[in-house]
């Protein structure tokens, strides 16, 4: 089955959102507040206006919380082409008032999450009595992970075209949601959806930043204030990192006991992250049942006192959804924590792994859960929690790549294996790690088990690309607020994994399953067990366990 | 200011500032997007061009710059060099979200015209200006070397 669009891909053909053009059309570049809910305090435009090709300044309201989709306001530029707004834009002079998020700091929150997790929170899942299992436990390991905010970096920034003519709009603009977007456009300009054409052109990736509308918003916005004129709102790099749908920031910590004969009794997780709710609905503090339901209540291991508890997190950034979602932080948290118990225990950590996860059953978590249990909107009958699917891609994974060979000094293999979007998978990472901690990663075995598999091919290249974003993530991902905005602001302090440092062999494995196991996810679950799995085999090659991400320069 | 262009054979006048980035020039005045924008600080390679056949980030190459230098885009490739990477790129499905392939072609092109059977630290030296998000690398390195073999054949 070949891909519709390649030949205009590969021939520079193809049309993406940045790529729409329309007659008579203007271009915009907006300035936006660098702070969540913040508003301009004075403008003095004078200067951008002698820009050569600026036409009009316009203010923009800032959309007050709950945020949702809505535009974050600020002062738009509206030229004859994007450098004329680019131009226009450096030359405004703004000063914002930033409002209550002004003082917001990273690092300061992350002592905040820290502290959360360090006291009993709201109960999200309990199976017997954890607290007597570990007061009676023969031993208790303890463990605490950070990890932070991501953002999308799609390749395309967001860009949007709007126009109006005789009553009737159009929008073309890289939405994953066209009718979403349609709804949430309408909305804004207070008009009936029906009023509203969307038309999604290509879009140049996603990773669920754009089934946000809000650059097209603006775009709808700026066209009524010119009177239905066609104008594009282009997002520059720099927009783009700092104005986004963040993927949530997190604290989580654990304690296992065990008994006498190293036997896991209990297990007791907390999880402290500003919740995706937070961007719709004011005073949301705790994870809601999709967030709960991705990799953490979930969890499928075989101990007899299980609770997971979540802490209070107040959000000072727009929440969003990227690629895998909350099962990011969870997958590379828990399945650090295995291995790190593992390593205290003396442990082979695939064969710890196994133990844990228990025989094969399915797992039915949805009795012990205080939020009804969300599994990725299927049916539980039709695709249960099955601990012999996921021992079964832990088992393939393993033998595939080898698992238990030698490797020279400073080398390493690390497995993980995670159940996301109904669909399990398991990776082992092969890493080198040399001069100055600088790792390189010659081989990744994945085994996929997502039911029938309808395009062997695509899977396939999902995996391959799941791992890059793994690898980025793990090494380099980071949004980093100070004063409550962001400090990053494009690729040079953003980075994403390049060619020279992906990983040279990517194996994948795919379950073979007949047309009767019912298909599951493939875009999405290859991301999870890729972090952990790194960090486990960084622990293999140096004896160093990564407990806060990115892994930056701590094997330096 | 009118400047005289050279754009895939064909020459332009446009009207737009001397700072004005190349990029810019091909997309807004002359409509060919095919060339993309990704950072504006010649860090990802999706804007790739060729000036005078070699590769450059034409984000952050101001128009006045360019002189007499012959521009060649993504949509005025063409050559044994450029089909033979094109239908590796298609045979082997590199793209997902196809956002970055100008870009990618771009400079597999100026690589396999330079090297004409690249190692895998050619590839990198020659590829890792070209970020991919989607992260299609496996398939570009592979796509490379079959287009090195059919080159060769």
């Amino acid at each position: 089955m070949r891909i519709t669009d390649l030949v205009d891909i590969t021939t520079g053909k193809a049309i993406y959102g940045q790529d729409v053009m329309v007659p008579g059309m203007k271009f915009a570049v907006i300035a936006r507040p660098p702070v969540l809910g913040g508003k301009v305090a004075t403008l003095d435009s004078s200067a951008a206006m002698k820009v050569p090709g600026v036409e009009k300044i316009v203010t923009l309201s800032p959309t007050p919380a709950p945020y949702k989709f809505g535009p974050l306001g600020g002062v738009a530029v509206i030229a004859r082409s994007t450098w004329a707004a680019i131009k226009g834009r450096e030359a405004l002079k703004i000063t914002w008032d930033n409002g209550p998020n002004g003082s917001h700091d990273s690092k300061a929150y992350r002592a905040e999450l820290e502290a959360a997790v360090k006291k009993p929170g709201k109960v999200e899942r309990n199976v017997g009595d954890v607290d007597k299992a570990l007061a009676s436990a023969a031993k208790v390991i303890t463990a605490e992970y950070y990890a932070p905010h991501l953002h999308h970096a799609t390749m395309e920034p967001p860009a949007a075209v709007a126009r109006m003519s005789h009553g009737k709009w159009e929008v073309w603009a890289p939405v994953q949601s066209p009718g979403q977007a349609r709804d949430d456009i309408a909305a804004a300009l207070g008009i009936a959806p029906a009023e509203i054409t969307v038309q999604p052109p290509l879009l140049g990736g996603g990773f669920g930043r754009k089934s946000k509308c809000d650059f097209a918003i603006e775009a709808a916005l700026l066209s009524r204030d010119l009177g239905g004129t066609p104008v594009k709102v282009v997002w520059t790099r720099e927009d783009d990192m700092r104005h986004g749908f963040y993927h949530t920031v997190t604290a989580e910590r654990f304690e296992a006991g065990l008994d006498a004969s190293n036997k896991v009794v209990a297990w007791r997780h907390r999880s402290a992250s500003p919740t995706i709710l937070s961007t719709f609905a004011p005073g949301q503090k705790h994870p809601f049942d999709i967030e709960l339901g991705m990799g953490w209540v979930d969890t499928p291991f075989d101990v007899p006192n299980i609770r997971m508890e979540s802490g209070e997190a107040q959000n000072h950034v727009r929440i969003g959804w990227f690629r895998s979602v909350n099962n990011v932080a969870h997958a590379w948290s828990i399945q650090s924590f295995v291995a790190e118990m593992a390593a205290q225990l003396g442990k082979d950590p695939k064969d710890f792994l196994l133990e844990l996860i228990g025989p094969a059953r399915v797992v039915d978590p949805r009795k012990q859960v205080t939020t009804p249990w969300w599994n990725y909107g299927e049916p539980f009958e039709t695709y249960p929690v099955d601990t012999g699917r996921l021992r079964r891609v832990t088992e393939l994974a393993a033998k595939e790549a080898g698992w238990g060979k030698q490797l020279p000094k400073g080398q390493g293999l690390g497995i993980a294996a995670h159940r996301s979007f109904v669909t399990y998978v398991a990776t082992v990472v092969h890493v080198v790690v040399g001069d100055k901690g600088r790792i390189s990663i010659p081989r990744v075995d994945t085994a996929i088990d997502c039911g029938y598999c309808v395009h062997p091919e695509r899977v396939r290249s999902q995996i391959e690309g799941a791992a890059v974003m793994g690898l980025t993530l793990a090494k380099y991902g980071q949004i980093t607020l100070k004063n409550g905005a962001v400090e990053q602001s494009n690729f040079n302090d953003f980075q994403l994994v390049r060619i020279d440092e992906s990983p040279l062999d990517t194996r994948v494995h795919i379950v073979d399953n007949p047309l009767s196991v019912p298909p599951s996810g493939v875009g999405e679950p290859g991301v999870p067990p890729f972090a952990p799995a790194l960090c486990n085999a960084i622990f293999a090659a140096t004896g160093k366990r990564i407990k806060q991400l990115p892994i930056g320069d701590q094997l330096a | 200011m009118a400047i005289s262009i050279k754009v895939n054979g064909v020459r332009h006048s446009v009207d737009v500032d001397g700072d004005t980035p190349l990029l810019w020039v091909l997309r807004d005045a002359l409509g060919l997007t095919g060339t993309k924008f990704g950072c504006g600080i010649a860090q990802c390679g999706a804007c790739t061009v060729f000036l005078n056949g070699k590769p450059l980030r034409s984000c952050a190459f101001p128009i006045a710059a360019l002189g007499d230098g012959e521009v060649t885009t993504i949509e005025g490739v063409n050559g044994r060099t450029a089909r033979a990477v094109q239908r590796a790129w298609t045979a082997r499905d590199v793209p997902q979200c196809g956002y970055c392939q100008s870009g990618q072609v771009m400079s597999a092109i100026a690589l396999l015209s330079e090297v004409r059977r690249p190692t895998d630290r050619d590839i990198d030296l020659a590829m890792n200006g070209n970020i991919c998000r989607c992260a299609a690398y496996v398939r570009i390195r592979a796509a490379i070397k079959d287009a090195a073999r059919t080159l060769e054949g």
